[in-house]
């Protein structure tokens, strides 16, 4: 009889559970095919990296970096709890006021925009709160007089009474309504002024009779009425503002009626946006007359959940221009996804709310079926989340053209790392994750897992736009985030070395960046010492193609982390460092304590082309040295070689605005090592904004004519 | 406690074979699969319930089951999610000793302690078969655990090519 009881037949379950207690699997992948394949799931619960994309702004991304690089700002402000806001806005202001052309302001009173809005000159869309000022309080409209500022977008959250004078001298495009208030003077003051006024858009308003009756005056574009209509005078007094109106293209209508809806699909023949809630009372055959409107490019359709969307007609719809199409309420069936896909040809964004039944299932019709679809977002009710099976992702069609994707968060929880590495791989052009892609990369990996890992995010990297200038950072010393991923613009691997890089593990894991070309060190080199000769030995090995190398502290806000990295270190142990790179060209250190403890040596890099000396002060640290005494220490115990070198720059970095740095050190040293003697030199002084202080740069080059 | 109950009853298991072992209801609890059987019997069922019946476990293998969760009993187990967090280094020597024997018993082991949901139990088989592999080669592993090996030549030098890379030297 033939043995049954086989590790072989044992399930894949109970081979992967056994697997887990071994360090290295290289001997099991290659014991047999199958093996293999399981070896490379058992990366699957402990891979931890963070892929951030292009918009996502978390604590993982550097806000300074964003805040410098970015061209425009969205700014939600909130000035609760925070001291002397004003005075810190105002510095804030000062240096990023210029990029922000969009204010959202809904949940504060303290900070009132008319004391800022000289400083923001590009702001283009503001959601106004207004203070609650006393009546009698004199409004200052000093900052206003003289605005060039191109505000087009008004937001009004609440009646600004007075306040709608001031903002007349803008002109103003777009109005939004958020909160009921009172036509009076104030206001019509204002809207005279309202030269092109083109879309608006009620969330509340009581009196709708005395503001449509102004409204008439204008030819408006877009008109949106978001609160409930249910007396038939209202039927009556949007019908006569609608016959005032001759250039509409985009009408919503939270709860439109029969009569309202049969006038517009009558009358607005060049209607491109279309966005109505049913009302449950409705005739069937109203809903057919929307198929009059040929221009429409988007159609938004909410039901009352007892009265469906009629779905099976609108698949038979002639809309050629339909390329928006939004559902919110009512049953969908799968087998009509097909139908509307095949009838609605050039369909680009697809909206479904609280609508499928049969979440997964649905998810895939769609993204079978609508080809051109460049935005989906889909939802469904509480008790249809199921968890996406795995079939899901096997049997995927890849679309280059998807950018957005918006899916219910639950169902996609419980997700392998590997099927979303195969998601961010189907659609390589996904721009708005809907939540981060992380992979959890646990402290207790091996070299196999990584490996594996690595391939994938190698593989995904390369077919994809968005993430292909991501880059990993292994951080040893802490458990969840031992491996993550940032977005820095950099194509580069910074390998944060902490306590553990002499262990075994460690040692196998930095092998991996074996074709770098750039390289940061982000260390504590005090204790990077007590492994230094498995630390010297790895970097050899992966050394022969950095040409740029930089050595730097810990940027994170933890004292103990961000420890001097020169601090009592040995000059020697760095120069073996830098010499792990035979060619090396650029060299960038940075240095902040002026304690070293040995002798000068000798750095012996032939290559050496460019070096960069950066002493910066540290964020949480009251403690300010001088940083000419950091360069002079430094001076002391580095000899460069001759000849090779080409430039050679020091940075100093303070938040103490008299720091500067001794030039006669810096002349000095290049005299005594023979180096540039015949260069240019450049001095540059320059502020930049830094976790909410200005920090002053001051820079010294000398370059090789 | 109920005093008309004894603290700990009596409860009869079946092999797929057919042989009835008897054990205390503490200790088969040590069993999620039939612990999550008894807790759908309700109120007052256990002692009436008569004789469970397990199709995926053999007589000789279920004797061994029960021989380990008899000793186990007044023991805390971990769950499956602890088991996880687990370190490989250190285990009870009674469970080692136990853990002797040979490997078609030691599969057969693995097998039962995963139908009946004992997460220390799978843990320890599993980790058993672990050490043996630990440290051999792939042929030494094929040798021992009777593996057909199905690469070729080229298939083999390209895994092991890939595999390199995390080679120690």
């Amino acid at each position: 009889m033939e043995n049954s009881a086989n590790l072989y037949n044992l399930p894949n379950e109970i081979l992967l559970k056994i697997f887990k207690f071994s360090q290295n699997h290289k001997n099991l992948s290659e014991v047999c095919k199958r093996f293999y394949e399981l070896t490379t799931f058992l990366n699957e619960d402990n891979l931890s990296l963070t892929i951030k994309c292009k918009q996502l702004i978390n604590p993982h991304f550097d806000l300074e970096k964003i805040l410098n690089d970015s061209s425009s700002i969205i700014l939600t402000c909130n000035s609760k709890g925070i001291k002397n806001f004003n005075d810190k806005f105002d510095l804030f202001l000062k240096y990023h006021g210029h990029k922000i052309n969009t204010i959202t302001d809904y949940n504060q009173t303290h900070f009132d925009i008319r004391k800022f809005i000289h400083l923001m000159p590009n702001l283009e869309k503001l959601s106004y709160k207004c203070p609650t000022t006393n009546e009698d309080e004199e409004i200052s409209f000093d900052n206003f007089k003289d605005s060039s500022v191109p505000l087009k977008n008004l937001e009004i959250f609440n009646d600004p009474g007075k306040v709608w004078t001031i903002f007349k001298i803008f002109n103003i495009e777009e109005l939004t309504i958020k909160k009921k208030f009172q036509v009076d003077e104030n206001f019509l003051e204002f809207f005279a002024c309202c030269k092109n006024l083109k879309n608006v858009v009620i969330e509340k308003f009581q009196d709708v009779s005395s503001l449509l009756e102004i409204l008439s005056t204008k030819q408006l574009e877009s008109f949106k009425i978001i609160f409930e209509l249910d007396k038939e005078d209202d039927d009556e007094i949007i019908l006569k503002f609608l016959e005032t109106q001759k250039n509409l293209k985009s009408i919503k209508i939270h709860q439109i009626s029969d009569k309202i809806l049969s006038y517009v699909c009558k009358n607005f023949k060049n209607l491109e946006s279309l966005s109505i809630r049913l009302s449950e009372d409705r005739k069937d055959e109203i809903f057919l007359k929307i198929n009059n409107l040929k221009s429409l490019k988007t159609l938004t359709v909410k039901a009352y959940s007892r009265k469906q969307i009629d779905f099976e007609n609108l698949c038979t719809f002639s809309l050629p221009n339909l390329e928006k199409l939004n559902f919110d309420g009512g049953r969908f069936e799968k087998f009509l996804i097909k139908k509307l896909a095949d009838n609605f040809k050039n369909i680009k964004s697809l909206k479904m709310y609280a609508t499928p039944f049969e979440y997964y299932e649905i998810l895939l019709e769609i993204l079978t079926h609508f080809n051109q679809l460049e935005s989906l977002s889909v939802s469904t009710s509480l008790w249809h989340l199921v968890t996406i099976p795995e079939e899901f992702f096997t049997t995927l069609h890849s679309n280059p053209n998807l950018k957005t994707f918006i899916y219910e968060k639950q169902c996609f929880d419980k997700l392998k790392d590997k099927m979303k590495l195969k998601m961010t791989r189907d659609f390589p052009n996904l721009e708005n994750y809907p939540e981060e892609v992380q992979y959890y990369f646990a402290p207790k990996y091996d070299a196999f897992s990584l490996k594996h890992f690595l391939l994938d995010l190698t593989d995904v990297k390369n077919g994809n736009e968005i993430l292909k200038d991501c880059s990993v950072i292994f951080n040893t010393g802490t458990g969840h985030n031992v491996a993550r991923a940032k977005r820095d613009g950099k194509k580069e691997i910074t390998i944060d070395i902490k306590r553990y890089f002499y262990d075994q593990q460690f040692k196998t894991i930095l092998k991996t960046p074996r074709k770098l070309k750039e390289i940061t060190i982000v260390a504590n080199i005090q204790l990077i010492r007590s492994g230094a000769v498995h630390y010297l030995e790895y970097l050899k090995s992966i050394g022969e193609n950095v040409t740029s190398l930089t050595i730097q502290k810990s940027r994170q806000s933890d004292q103990q982390q961000s420890m001097a990295i020169f601090k009592n270190m040995n000059a020697k142990f760095l120069s073996k460092i830098i010499e792990s790179f035979p060619n090396l060209k650029t060299l960038k250190l940075e240095i902040s304590s002026p304690k070293l403890v040995e002798k000068a040596v000798m750095i012996k890099n032939t290559k050496i082309e460019e070096i960069i000396l950066i002493a910066s002060d540290e964020n949480y640290s009251n403690r300010h040295y001088e940083h000419s005494e950091y360069f002079k220490d430094f001076f002391k115990h580095f000899q460069f070689p001759e000849n090779s070198l080409k430039s050679f720059k020091i940075i100093s970095e303070s938040y103490k605005r008299n720091e500067t740095f001794d030039n006669y050190a810096i002349l000095d040293f290049l005299e005594n090592q023979n180096l540039l003697t015949e260069f240019n030199e450049n001095r540059s002084n320059e502020e930049r904004w830094e976790n909410g202080k200005v920090k002053y740069v001051y820079t010294y080059e000398a370059l090789s004519e | 406690m109920d005093i008309d109950r004894p603290s700990d009853p009596q409860v009869s298991v079946v092999s797929s074979d057919g042989t009835m072992f008897h054990t205390t209801l503490k200790s088969i609890l040590l069993s999620g699969t039939i612990k999550d059987m008894i807790e759908h019997i309700g109120e007052g069922g256990v002692e009436n319930m008569g004789a469970i019946p397990l199709q995926n476990v053999d007589s000789k293998t279920l004797e061994i089951v029960i021989k380990w969760i008899e000793h186990h009993k007044d023991n805390i187990q971990p769950t499956s999610e602890e088991i996880k967090d687990k370190t490989a280094d250190f285990i009870d020597p009674w469970d080692e000793n136990f853990l002797e024997m040979d490997l078609d018993k030691l599969y057969n082991l693995i097998t039962a302690a995963n139908y009946l949901n004992i997460p220390q139990l799978l843990w320890l088989s599993t980790r058993k078969i672990a050490m043996l592999i630990k440290n051999r080669t792939p042929q030494e592993i094929r040798s021992l655990f009777n593996i057909e090996d199905d690469w070729t030549p080229q298939e083999i030098e390209a895994v092991q090519k890939e595999n390199q890379w995390c080679e120690e030297k």
